[in-house]
């Protein structure tokens, strides 16, 4: 029989070895890249998380009682969920991105005169609804709720399915919807599980993955406990420190406020001199009718139990407002009256705007085009 | 719903080919072209829901006006016309409310003392080629090369998932007889395997190298920089062999995923960039959209059976319309004209017998091209000037672009011009354990890529 005859001939079996030659190449491929990626662990949701998850507690509680703050450890959500944990003693909460992250109540007097002191700034980055859900879970769980919740509201706050990181806490995003009797969402359901593996194979994880494995300082087994762990260097902040220069590695200060690393001001300025202006939610819908409905409900029921609630509209530099991106000046100016509306609904407090010229922005306020500079959070207007 | 997702590729496509090849092994014809005219339709609706009774509408629209002029053939020749006008300027309405609307009342508000008001329009998805392929229908049924009674081919033949979105843009005669071929009802190991290395291929092209390529391109058309002249070339370059991976990826994947029904679509790419002269590049870039402008536009406008000037102003027409095509903005026009004016001198050239050296005509051709392509992409007239200036301002110099751009774009050299196309390479493909191995290697090393995916370039076309 020639050659031609057996190729078209069907033969179970050999389809079979075909298709495991070919499944056994991909795996070549990406099974050594699913392990690095799951020992390294840059995000710290697989192996890191196993061994780390156990001491989050230690850390957030290490933290808090620390005199600046602590080098960034394991992953944020998780350290800022065990913050949220121990918050009974703080009166007033901030909730948002990495734009509001580097406020810092304790650094920065202007916030302490117009909200119930102290603050704790319990920000994650690429925050979404999700998250507002997620935290709010937690502290109405908590043996004192706070006085305040300031939440700063970003042109994607109001659309469901922006980020998969909320995923890590989940049960308590589920746990809000129960509380607030809602059954169903237009938000998809994400698998946490599928997520996870479909990062374990991720080429960019990968890249993160292999910085670890050439840092000679990082310990694949973490020590037990964070006694050693880095603390800021408190007489480093006694005089005039420059906060918008970063600090030698990413620290947390101990109200929940970031501090980015030099090396972070550095690529951030680097990005914006490319001009580069992305974030996420930038194509698509400016909101979600129906997560706009579920974050009403949500204000609603906070501010029944006595939480009273203020937005924050962080601007963008003057970069968006360019003529160069109408498309993401129309989508922040619509979502910005959205917010308004919300909130004269809802009887609440708006400070600030998106836009770089109303609130007289310069492009060197911010450090790209989205993150402002802790002097200008330090300056930001809280008193209309 | 985008080939280049998990969904896809771990989802909707075994699900859809294991229960048509079910089907079919059970002797189900009729269900299994439902099945798969449903699951078309749903890999369509994947990405809005909302455009679904747009296509439905348009299927139906067009097969109505076909089964008239199917009717209406032996009445006198006014009806048929008629009935072709018609169905052409049904589908042409439909198109033009969609895509060209709002160019045309912000084009009209720029001149006129009134304003009329700009309408909230989305594009529906793949919009140009669904059209564009029943028009080539209705006009192959007015000349009675193409027949068909049936809704449910019908339906397929439009809505045939490998090629809905982003073409190639398929003729009737070439697709329907491949689904009534009994031989086809049957898997096809060869077709398989020559499947599978195209997907692969087609995901590497897109995820590994149009993707990188994007980075830069972006950098220099999105971001408001002052260009130096080797990051003014860096970005063209950068976008030449973007667009061609993207494009080119899109369609291998197409091509591959269509031939696990045992349908092979034509196709769209034959080493673009190996080209000698403008003519030749449109003889191998989207061969499918030029064989459609030949067909349906040039030659009906009288083609080069009339004047030479006449023939000129022919390609020169077509080339526009073809521009425009791209999307509603003077930029694609002029884009189009440029192309129609290259390639009429080089015809001209033609009849005056004139031959360049390989490596000059190639060098011209490729660097039109690559210049032409700054004025597709850029957002507007200002972007096309600081790209197009910048890469001839020796005053400009020094690149603060990564270095990797340089060695990728080298690599595009060598690949798009040292190396046989996919299609080629496919006809080799046989099945074996080197090729299972090699294909496997592909894939997985694409899929490492699946997380950072975006959308295909021509699916806003």
């Amino acid at each position: 029989m020639n050659k031609k005859n057996i190729a078209a001939r069907p033969d179970p079996w050999i389809d079979l070895k075909y298709s495991l030659t070919f499944c056994a190449c991909a795996l070549l491929i990406l099974l050594p890249v699913a392990l690095i990626n799951f020992i390294y662990d840059p995000g710290e949701i697989y192996f890191q998380r196993m061994v780390k998850d156990k001491y989050a507690d230690d850390y957030a509680k290490m933290l808090l009682s620390s005199d600046v703050g602590v080098k960034e450890s394991t992953n944020e959500r998780i350290v800022k969920a065990h913050m949220a944990q121990h918050a009974s003693p703080y009166k007033t909460v901030i909730f948002g991105s990495s734009r509001i992250m580097q406020l810092s109540p304790l650094h920065m007097p202007n916030f302490q005169n117009y909200f119930p002191a102290p603050a704790l700034n319990l920000g994650a980055s690429a925050w979404t609804i999700e998250d507002t859900l997620i935290f709010t879970h937690i502290l109405l769980h908590n043996d004192t709720i706070p006085q305040a919740i300031v939440i700063s509201v970003d042109p994607w706050t109001l659309r469901w399915n922006l980020s998969p990181s909320y995923l890590i806490l989940e049960d308590h995003f589920k746990g809000m919807l129960d509380e607030l009797g809602i059954k169903k969402t237009t938000q998809k359901p994400e698998h946490y599980l599928i997520k996870l593996l479909t990062n374990s194979i991720s080429y960019n994880y990968f890249v993160q993955s292999l910085k670890r494995l050439s840092d000679p300082s990082f310990n694949i087994i973490p020590k037990n406990d964070f006694k050693d762990w880095p603390q800021a260097n408190a007489a480093d902040f006694v005089n005039g420190f420059d906060f918008d220069q970063g600090y030698d590695y990413q620290l947390t200060l101990k109200d929940g406020a970031r501090l980015f690393s030099k090396e972070n001001v550095w690529e951030m300025i680097y990005d914006y001199n490319q001009g580069h202006v992305g974030y996420i939610g930038q194509q698509g819908a400016y909101w979600d009718d129906n997560a706009v409905d579920v974050f009403e409900k949500l204000i609603n029921y906070v501010q029944k139990k006595g939480i009273k609630v203020y937005f924050v509209l962080l601007p963008f530099s003057p970069l968006v407002y360019d003529g160069q991106h109408t498309a993401d000046q129309d989508r922040f100016l619509a979502v910005e009256q959205k917010i308004r509306e919300i909130a004269s609904r809802n009887n609440i407090k708006v400070f600030g705007t998106y836009d770089a010229q109303k609130s007289h922005m310069q492009a060197t306020n911010f450090f790209d085009f989205q993150h402002p500079r802790p002097s200008t959070l330090r300056n930001f207007d809280f008193s209309h | 719903m985008l080939f280049n997702s998990y969904s896809f590729i771990l989802i909707f496509f075994p699900l859809t080919f294991l229960v048509y090849s079910i089907l079919n092994r059970s002797k189900l014809t009729i269900a299994s072209r439902v099945w798969l005219a449903c699951a078309s339709l749903f890999f369509y609706g994947w990405w809005n829901p909302a455009f679904l009774p747009l296509i439905l509408i348009s299927i139906a629209g067009n097969y109505a006006t076909a089964c008239s002029i199917q009717r209406y053939v032996k009445r006198p020749k006014l009806n048929k016309k008629m009935i072709l006008i018609i169905g052409l300027c049904f589908n042409l309405l439909l198109l033009g409310y969609f895509k060209y609307f709002n160019f045309f009342i912000s084009n009209l508000n720029n001149v006129l003392p009134i304003k009329f008001s700009v309408a909230e329009i989305i594009l529906p998805l793949g919009i140009s080629f669904f059209t564009f392929t029943q028009i080539a229908y209705l006009v192959d049924v007015y000349r009675g090369i193409a027949k068909e009674y049936s809704l449910l081919n019908y339906t397929l033949f439009v809505t045939f998932f490998p090629h809905l979105i982003a073409g190639p843009i398929i003729h009737h005669k070439e697709m329907m007889p491949q689904f009534d071929s009994i031989k086809n009802k049957l898997l096809n190991r060869k077709n398989i395997f020559a499947g599978s290395f195209l997907f692969s291929v087609g995901l590497f092209k897109k995820l590994i190298l149009a993707d990188t390529f994007r980075i830069w391109a972006n950098y220099g058309f999105n971001g408001n920089v002052h260009l130096t002249m080797i990051e003014a070339w860096v970005v063209s370059l950068s976008y030449t062999f973007q667009l061609y991976f993207d494009f080119s990826g899109y369609t291998d994947m197409a091509l591959g995923a269509s031939l696990f029904f045992n349908i092979k679509l034509p196709a769209n790419f034959n080493s673009p960039y190996r080209a000698l002269d403008v003519q030749d590049f449109w003889r191998r870039w989207h061969m499918t959209l030029s064989r459609f402008f030949r067909d349906y536009v040039y030659i009906p406008l009288g083609g080069n059976r009339r004047s030479m000037p006449r023939s000129y102003f022919n390609i020169l027409v077509t080339f526009i319309i073809g521009g425009i095509w791209h999307g509603a903005g003077w930029l694609f026009m002029l884009w189009g004209f440029l192309h129609g004016i290259a390639n009429m001198i080089s015809r001209w050239a033609k009849t005056l017998n004139i031959k360049l050296n390989m490596f000059v005509a190639w060098f011209l051709t490729f660097n039109f091209i690559n210049l032409t392509w700054v004025i597709f992409r850029s957002k507007d007239m200002g972007t096309a000037m600081n790209i197009l200036s910048s890469m001839f301002d020796l005053s400009k110099k020094g690149s603060s672009i990564s270095s990797l751009a340089f060695l990728f774009i080298l690599a595009g050299f060598v690949i798009t011009l040292g190396f046989k196309n996919s299609n080629e390479i496919t006809q080799k493909v046989t099945p074996s354990y080197r090729w299972a191995a090699l294909i496997g290697l592909l894939f997985g090393l694409s899929m490492l890529f699946m997380t950072r995916r975006s959308e295909f370039l021509y699916f806003q076309f």
